[in-house]
């Protein structure tokens, strides 16, 4: 059965790109616009890895991490964060929020996929 | 100046009327002295004439300690307007320059990934080329469309490098000290603004599109080898390739060849029984002959008989007569003998001509079963080099999806500079909205307390930056676009 994996990120073409990227591997996708779209997404539905952005308008992803990980059904989906960010003390606020990994845009899909299959089978 | 100030205000001037008029008496004592006058009335006239002196001096002191204050005044005014102004002037010239070098940043480094993008379609377009009539018919649409796609994303750059040019010429003017630099910053920011949003909204759709349109070239490169691959090689899941079915074929050949092999083997001992009966008819023709021999002896014995009885005379008249009727039998009987032979004659003859036939059949069959064997060998030489030249091709098909993929994933890569440059000129976009609501505030304000600070201005700025890149534009040294690392931080 093929696992599924959200995706929350606010700009349709690295949308667009992630989703070619990991449905050819095989995977379910759903896609959210920001953080808010992200949190009507967690309804229950099994997922089994979180991919999120950091600066996205309405809520950042930071702050949808952190109430993702208060639901009870997400508090051990791996999350990862995909993001241009690159200072410390945002790196060290994901990682206190339970992040798994922070990875930094351009993305090599390759790199990604094994990133991503590495925490899916953990 | 300020000693004078400070001499008004202490009210020392009160003790000069008073020395004045202490002299004046002195000299009022002696001049009535000299002249007999009532004292009194002299002090009481130099009185009178030192207090009007002291009012007259205390007016003149007002009237000039006024005159000095006002143009203090009016000078420290004109000073701290100047000072207001030079600082304005400072914070619009820090503002433009960090707003322009950021433009600048941003025009070179999408002319760098769309001169990147460009290159990596040239060279997709060459491995496109490279393929099969048929699969670039396939992927004509596609392709033609993509080229549209960045004919249109090339032009939309072109506009926003013109935007993005403009703002240095601008930015000059405004150098220059253009009168109503507030109201035209005021109306041109929005625009500004604007402009960038409207290009980065139309680059996003655009690169949205192209990913799009890339992967759907992608499945449609795999669906190609894929089918491809189960024609030549066969599928786990189906019955088996072109390879296969020749194999099979050749298997199945092989078992007919192999069966008409036998029937000629059998046709072989057909024609050894048929050539044993021959043996046979000669047999025959012995025996017919000996019947024929045995017959004519026969007859030869009843002539013996019908003469020795014709001697005994009439004892020997019905020996006669038994004498006559062998000799018939004795007739009979080489009548039958040589029917026999001339039956067995015409067997043998029927049977030397279903030799002959059959002989010349088994030839035919057997040279028949060589030209098919020869034939069926043939046929499957040219299948297995045709299945052969379609596994190489399928096998550098293969080898060439594997190359356009791995384009494909580095356009992708390339592809995300989007985001990197969205996120860029919002930051430009949102400082452009703060300046024009930051100036829209001084409108309003008493100009005596028009002021900004720069430093803070800047320092705000750049707490926003989320990539290294844009600090290190802000800073106003050489920025280097990193494409092609993934950083990735396991916790």
């Amino acid at each position: 059965m093929a696992k599924t994996i959200l995706f929350v990120e606010d700009s349709a073409s690295v949308r667009q790109v992630m989703n070619s990227t990991l449905t050819r591997e095989g995977y379910d996708v759903i896609l959210a616009c920001d953080g808010q779209d992200a949190l009507t997404k967690l309804d229950g539905t099994k997922i089994h890895l979180i991919i999120s952005d950091v600066n996205m308008p309405n809520m950042d992803g930071l702050t949808f991490v952190k109430t993702a990980k208060q639901l009870p059904a997400y508090k051990f989906t791996p999350i990862i964060m995909l993001t241009t960010e690159t200072q410390e003390e945002k790196m060290n606020e994901g990682k206190a929020a339970g992040v798994k990994a922070w990875i930094v845009k351009p993305f090599q899909p390759a790199q990604l996929l094994a990133a991503v299959s590495q925490l899916i089978q953990a | 100046m300020k000693e004078a100030i400070k001499f008004y205000r202490n009210e020392y001037w009160l003790v000069f009327p008073l020395l004045a008029s202490g002299g004046l008496g002195t000299i009022g004592v002696a001049v009535s002295s000299r002249f007999v006058m009532s004292g009194w009335v002299m002090a009481a006239g130099l009185v009178i004439m030192t207090g009007g002196l002291c009012y007259w001096s205390r007016n003149r002191y007002r009237m000039s300690l006024q005159a000095t204050e006002q143009s203090l005044f009016e000078g420290l005014q004109q000073k701290n307007e100047e000072i207001i102004k030079a600082l304005q002037d400072a914070h619009q010239e820090a503002v433009v320059q960090a707003c322009a070098k950021q433009a600048e940043v941003e025009r070179k480094h999408l002319k760098t990934l769309i001169t990147d993008l460009a290159h990596r379609f040239d060279v997709l377009s060459k491995r496109l080329g490279e393929q099969e009539e048929e699969k670039l018919e396939q992927s004509e649409d596609v392709h033609s469309s993509v080229e549209v796609q960045i004919a249109d994303l090339a032009l939309r750059f072109d506009t926003l490098k013109i935007h993005l040019d403009q703002q240095p010429a601008d930015t000059e003017r405004q150098e220059q000290g253009i009168d109503g630099l507030d109201s035209l910053c005021q109306k041109v920011l929005p625009i500004w603004s604007s402009q960038v949003e409207m290009a980065r909204v139309h680059t996003e759709e655009s690169i949205a599109d192209l990913a799009q349109r890339f992967d759907a070239l992608s499945k449609r490169l795999d669906a190609a080898v894929m089918a491809s691959q189960n024609a030549v090689g066969g599928d786990k899941d189906s019955d088996g390739g072109i390879v296969e079915l020749l194999k099979d074929s050749q298997l199945e050949l092989g078992t007919i060849t192999k069966a008409l092999g036998a029937s000629l083997e059998e046709k072989e001992k057909l024609l050894s029984s048929i050539e044993g009966l021959s043996g046979y008819t000669e047999q025959l023709s012995k025996m017919a002959w000996e019947v024929s021999s045995i017959a004519a002896q026969t007859n030869l014995l009843a002539l013996n008989a019908a003469i020795q009885s014709a001697r005994a005379g009439d004892a020997g008249r019905g020996f006669s007569v038994v004498a006559d009727e062998v000799r018939k039998l004795s007739r009979s009987s080489g009548d039958v003998g040589k029917k026999i032979t001339e039956t067995i004659e015409s067997v043998s003859e029927a049977i030397e001509d279903t030799l002959a036939i059959s002989r010349k059949f088994a030839r035919q069959d057997e040279e028949t079963l060589g030209n098919a064997e020869h034939i069926i060998a043939s046929v499957l030489r040219r299948f297995s080099r045709a299945a052969s030249g379609l596994s190489d091709s399928e096998e550098l098909l293969r080898t060439e999806n594997n190359a356009i993929n791995y384009e494909i994933s580095d356009v992708f890569v390339a592809l995300q500079f989007q985001d990197r440059v969205s996120q860029i000129l919002a930051l430009v976009c949102d400082d452009l909205n703060k300046l024009e609501q930051h100036l829209n505030g001084l409108k309003n304000e008493d100009n005596s307390e028009r002021s900004v600070n720069v430093e803070q201005w800047l320092e705000e700025l750049a707490k926003t930056y989320t990539m290294e890149e844009q600090l290190t534009a802000h800073e106003g040294e050489k920025t280097e676009i990193k494409t092609n690392q993934t950083n990735i931080t396991f916790f």
